[in-house]
């Protein structure tokens, strides 16, 4: 074994779980040739020792990371749910704070109603060219009505994002404008996530249905493990009541999230491991459970066809 | 994050939290939401509840901001204690027991055990003396600062190393696994893991200096 190969295993082997480890272990081809490449070689014997000092560092660190999504789905749904406070203008935030230290106005745009989120789907989402736009162009070619759905439930989310932008310039309750304006904020990020989903080669969509007549659409990625969950006709929450969606496969439910309300969408999106191993057969639903629970009264239901 | 709004102390923040900028809650979040993601895991396990853990306690930060009082704790101790009860009330409602964690895990570095102890005894989480994550070399940095370093690093790699990394050490999936997820060949995983295990292993010689990564003795196959 060459120091050049050596390396190579060792390096596949500090990102492997436990690999370092078992590579240690001397029990396979590659460990015992390895194993006898070190005890002649102190150069690669410290590089392994490095290796595994390094990938405890990393695997410690990098498994207590949040998905880069939660920082914008925690400020949505803080907009969503959070009490109505006074509205601070994007900008002088420093204003209301007198204890600050006199730091004096800074111009800042809130990161819910405004720059970040309107910017990501000038750029890259809604907009003419790119990725995105041409994988919408391929799911509007489409002919099923799950696809029909689908893009339904996206343009009424953007109707009603223009509709509540222009509630903002109409109404002059300040407080109720924010409110909306939060709203609209949430739901052209929602629009967002969907065309991202969407782009996905190997994007999914489910259609949900209920024995009431409420109903909603589903899309999810195996490969990025996304998931967006929409739903416009569900009935409102009573109190210490909560929707949770879910997916069911081989007989074992695995709980995905706990549904948010923009307006008149009820929604979910974000990551999951067990979207990974979803195929066909397997069953997206809904439920209405107690707060905090996950065992209730399913309200919307829908299979993964075949491919 | 902006840089006045960064350089600002957390309870400015909070005031300003309090008025109904979302701004200082998005700096805030910024300021301490790893920090609680991490011991939610740490807590539970399951990153699909920290995440939950981590909204709900910034709703709370959010509803509630009037009731911070900087003179009798840290808003990361306060922040803490909502995502650890959080926590718990979730593994309650799913019939769980919260993991068996150390001291070092339960709260921010900030607040001496003395004072967890109180709060966990009242609280009834099982809490376990002796190692922890912040009693060995490996936890004692990783801190919320290096952490946030290799955030950084890892958000700027190119998009296939970067899944191919978050793969391999947040969802412990094998090389063969990640080529099988992501319909790539197994050589190009190899070829791209290889490529960001070297951009991180920079940063960390960056961060903490050539020490910190100095070997470890090669154990034998007899023992």
């Amino acid at each position: 074994m060459t120091h050049a190969e050596a390396r190579e295993l060792l390096e596949l082997a500090a990102a492997e779980p436990d690999g370092l480890e078992r590579l240690a272990a001397g029990d396979t081809g590659d460990s015992a040739a390895l194993a006898g490449h070190l005890a002649a070689c102190d150069a690669c014997r410290e590089e392994y020792g490095r290796l595994t000092r390094a990938a405890r560092l990393l695997r410690s660190n990098i498994a207590a990371m949040p998905s880069p999504g939660l920082r914008e789905r925690t400020l949505a749904r803080v907009a969503a749910e959070g009490r109505v406070r006074g509205h601070v203008p994007a900008g002088p935030v420093m204003a209301a704070l007198p204890a600050a230290g006199g730091s004096g106005g800074v111009g800042v745009g809130s990161p819910v109603a405004g720059g970040p989120v309107a910017g990501g789907i000038g750029a890259g989402g809604l907009g003419a060219g790119g990725d995105r736009a041409t994988s919408l162009g391929r799911i509007l070619r489409g002919d099923t009505r799950l696809v029909a759905g689908w893009v339904g439930s996206l343009a009424a989310a953007v109707v009603i994002a223009v509709g509540l932008s222009w509630l903002v310039v109409a109404r002059p309750l300040a407080d109720q404008a924010r409110a909306d304006r939060a709203a609209a904020a949430g739901l052209v990020r929602l629009t967002s996530a969907s065309v991202a989903v969407d782009s996905r080669p190997d994007a999914r969509h489910v259609a949900l249905t209920s024995t009431t007549g409420a109903s909603g659409t589903l899309a999810f990625s195996p490969s990025t493990r996304e998931v967006i969950v929409l739903s416009t006709d569900l009935p409102a929450l009573e109190a210490g009541a909560e929707y949770r969606c879910w997916v069911e496969q081989n007989g074992a439910r695995t709980q995905l999230g706990r549904m948010y309300r923009l307006s008149d969408v009820l929604a979910w999106d974000g990551e999951a491991d067990a979207i990974a191993g979803v195929g066909p057969g397997a069953t997206f639903g809904v439920s209405l459970v107690p707060a905090g629970g996950t065992d209730g009264q399913t309200v919307l239901t829908g299979t993964v066809a075949g491919t | 994050m902006d840089e006045r709004l960064a350089s600002l102390p957390d309870a400015a923040l909070v005031r300003a939290v309090a008025g109904g900028s979302q701004d200082a809650l998005a700096a805030l979040y910024d300021r301490h939401a790893d920090g609680i993601f991490a011991a939610a895991v740490r807590l539970c396990g399951d990153r699909g509840v920290a995440e939950e853990v981590v909204q709900e306690t910034f709703l709370a930060l959010w509803n509630r901001a009037e009731l911070f009082d900087p003179s009798t704790a840290s808003l990361g101790s306060w922040l803490h204690a909502i995502g650890r009860n959080r926590t718990v009330d979730r593994l309650r409602a799913a019939g769980r027991r919260p993991s068996l964690v150390s001291i070092a895990a339960t709260g921010p570095d900030d607040q001496s055990e003395g004072d967890l102890l109180d709060r966990l005894a009242n609280d009834g989480t099982v809490v376990a003396s002796g190692a922890g994550p912040g009693t060995d070399p490996e936890s004692a940095v990783a801190s919320g600062e290096l952490r946030s370093t290799l955030a950084e690093a890892i958000a700027a790699m190119p998009e296939p190393e970067r899944v191919v990394i978050l793969l391999a050490y947040q969802e412990e999936l094998s090389q063969s696994e990640i080529a099988v997820r992501l319909g790539w060949p197994l050589g190009t995983v190899k070829t791209r893991t290889r490529r960001a295990l070297a951009r991180l292993r920079d940063v960390l010689t960056d961060e903490l200096g050539p020490a910190a990564l100095e070997p470890v003795p090669v154990p034998t196959a007899e023992g």
